[in-house]
């Protein structure tokens, strides 16, 4: 507590530039006359007086340089004299700076953009959680469709055939499209017919009211539907950043309970029940991890809402999600055996649901993989600059060196000096290259997935790293600085 | 207590003895720091001369080589919140820094006594401490 007192207080001192030397003249010389008058008053005569009392004092140059280490933040001061120093030498040789600025500006730029992009697309996490447990099984249209794929008994001779699964359902891959009534009009929204365990197949809790049970996929059941967050905030109005936007068709917040009619107007045979909403879930990227999250309406999959979804009824279940219990590929065979024997049409494929996420992403990733070697190639050549700047800069200051030596400057200090200069170069580069690649970084944004253009973390970890290659570039040139001969650097004179 | 900053501006003796130096010089710091607060709590506000006679009379002029040493030691508690100054007129109306301790002051003066006595506690039962005793 009392160090960070301190702190604060040299901090404030440092960024306000302020010293307290009159403060201090002023403190010492009203004591050395204290003192002074003091030794009058033992009986010296007023010149033996003055000399004993500045005597006594010390010296007052090393108290001045003791109060001044203890006010502000003397290394940072230091450290800013060194950059100011660095600065100077380096304008002297323009032109060598600025190239070396530019390369290393080009392979910041490009690594940044790279490092933002490999950020998006390698390291966040898949959308489902644990999705490494999920498979998918696509049924082939062209097999006849004389047997309904989906029901309930069907199902759950599934689960109970296999000790592989621990949940499944069926539900059609790409969503249909329906109308929602809202006064006396409609609005198109998509629909996904789902049986009972697509939400903990998916492991979607619901945010607000339950999923769906298999009492719901019985015939006769009470009709009932499951919103999408998306699908709720716009069409209904919940807690939605845009209210103006969102037509509110609810006045009172919560959607559980409330009944929607869809359907509508859509000709005869696709009326459909009033039906109760049950439950909201998160939003799901159903059509491609690129794609936007629409938003979603849930239907079970056994209440036929419409007419549409009763002729296509006999394809439901052309996608088939299974949540196995372990994360091995060999249940794979397994489960496309006991899927031959049931589905009654042959199978389309049977692949980790982790294979469907990357393959949606495959041709995004390439192109990040192209990138990702234009921006080693620009590290490189940043590095190589720099070492060439640097070694350039050595040899130019050898004779510095050598008389910094003779006056007794350390070899750690010559090798700091040239890291300096590097850092200030690496510093510029920096600068220009972080901004240039914000812009880029929000032109690639639109052509990838998940692409945060201004991620901090990963703005702070390629700065780092780009940091440390400068510093290893400009390492064998600050070593040769270290190296340098006071007798011989000063003889080639 | 924090690193001080005795090298700088001095010529460069090597690593031992620039390590010995700063080491001695900590010790003192320590020490006067808690003399200042201790001082300042017996007699009440002082200018830096009075802090320096008073701590000259009380160790017989045995601690002071210099008395410009205060000056640092009267900053780094100011800033630590130990004490406070302002400009005030002495006896014979001359402007004159008064240092004052703070409450804050006085709570370390305790932590700081508490700290020494318990330290010289223990040194002396070992100086006492003879062989048949531990036999």
């Amino acid at each position: 507590m009392r160090a960070l007192r301190r702190l604060c207080a040299r901090f404030f001192n440092f960024t306000a530039n302020r010293r307290g030397d009159e403060r201090l003249r002023e403190e010492m010389k009203e004591h050395l006359t204290l003192q002074t008058e003091e030794y009058i008053r033992a009986g010296m005569s007023p010149q033996e007086a003055h000399r004993q009392a500045y005597l006594k004092f010390g010296a007052v140059e090393a108290v001045r340089e003791d109060i001044h280490a203890e006010e502000g933040l003397p290394w940072i001061e230091s450290v800013l004299q060194d950059c100011r120093y660095a600065f100077r030498g380096l304008r002297k040789s323009s032109g060598f700076t600025i190239t070396a600025v530019l390369t290393l500006a080009l392979g910041i730029g490009g690594n940044v953009t790279v490092f933002l992009v490999l950020y998006g697309v390698l390291l966040k996490p898949l959308p489902f959680p644990k999705s490494q447990q999920l498979v998918r099984i696509e049924r082939s249209y062209s097999g006849g469709i004389t047997v309904p794929a989906y029901s309930g008994t069907k199902a759950l001779f599934f689960r109970q055939a296999s000790h592989a699964f621990s949940a499944m359902t069926a539900y059609d891959f790409i969503p249909s499209h329906t109308n929602l009534v809202k006064g006396d009009g409609a609005v198109p929204i998509s629909v996904l017919r789902v049986t009972s365990d697509f939400f903990r197949v998916f492991d979607m809790e619901p945010a607000m009211g339950r999923g769906f049970r298999p009492e719901d996929m019985r015939p006769g059941a009470p009709a009932v539907v499951v919103l999408s967050d998306a699908l709720w905030r716009h069409q209904f109005g919940g807690a939605s950043k845009n209210q103006q936007f969102a037509q509110r068709y609810f006045p009172n917040e919560n959607p559980i309970g409330q009944h929607i009619l869809i359907g509508k107007f859509m000709g005869p045979g696709f009326e459909d029940p009033v039906r109760e909403i049950v439950g909201v879930v998160a939003n799901v990227k159903q059509t491609g991890l690129d794609q936007p999250a629409p938003g979603i309406m849930y239907l079970p999959a056994a209440q036929i809402p419409d007419l549409e979804t009763r002729m296509m009824n006999g394809l439901l279940g052309e996608s088939w999600v299974v949540r196995t219990q372990s994360a091995h590929l060999d249940v794979l065979p397994a489960i496309r055996r006991i899927f031959m024997e049931n589905a009654h049409a042959p199978l389309l494929s049977v692949e980790p649901m982790n294979e469907v996420i990357s393959a949606s992403v495959a041709q995004q990733r390439f192109s990040m993989i192209l990138l990702c070697g234009f921006g080693l190639i620009s590290l490189v050549l940043g590095a190589a600059g720099l070492y060439g700047v640097m070694s350039y800069n050595v040899a130019r200051q050898t004779r510095e060196f050598g008389v910094r030596m003779a006056l007794g400057a350390r070899r750690e200090d010559m090798a700091g000096m040239v890291l300096k200069d590097a850092g200030v170069l690496v510093g510029i580069g920096l600068a220009i290259g972080i901004a240039a690649s914000l812009l880029g970084a929000k032109i690639i944004g639109s052509l990838l997935f998940g692409v945060k253009p201004r991620d901090p973390v990963t703005l702070a970890a390629a700065s780092v790293l780009l940091l440390l290659t400068g510093l290893f570039a400009a390492w064998w040139p600050a070593r040769r600085a270290a190296r340098v001969e006071p007798m011989e650097a000063l003889r080639n004179e | 207590m924090e690193m001080c900053h005795a090298h700088v501006g001095k010529p460069d003796d090597g690593h031992t003895g620039r390590s010995r130096m700063k080491q001695k010089k900590e010790v003192k710091q320590g020490t006067l720091a808690l003399m200042v607060l201790k001082t300042l709590d017996v007699l009440g506000p002082l200018r830096g001369y009075g802090i320096a006679r008073r701590i000259e009379q009380i160790s017989r002029d045995l601690l002071f080589v210099n008395q410009g040493t205060l000056y640092p030691v009267l900053l780094r508690l100011e800033q630590e919140g130990a004490v406070a100054s302002a400009w005030g007129s002495s006896a014979n109306n001359r402007r004159a820094r008064f240092y004052r301790l703070t409450r804050a002051g006085h709570k370390l003066l305790e932590t700081e006594k508490r700290d020494w006595e318990q330290t010289a506690a223990i040194i002396e039962r070992f100086f006492e401490v003879k062989a048949e005793d531990l036999g």
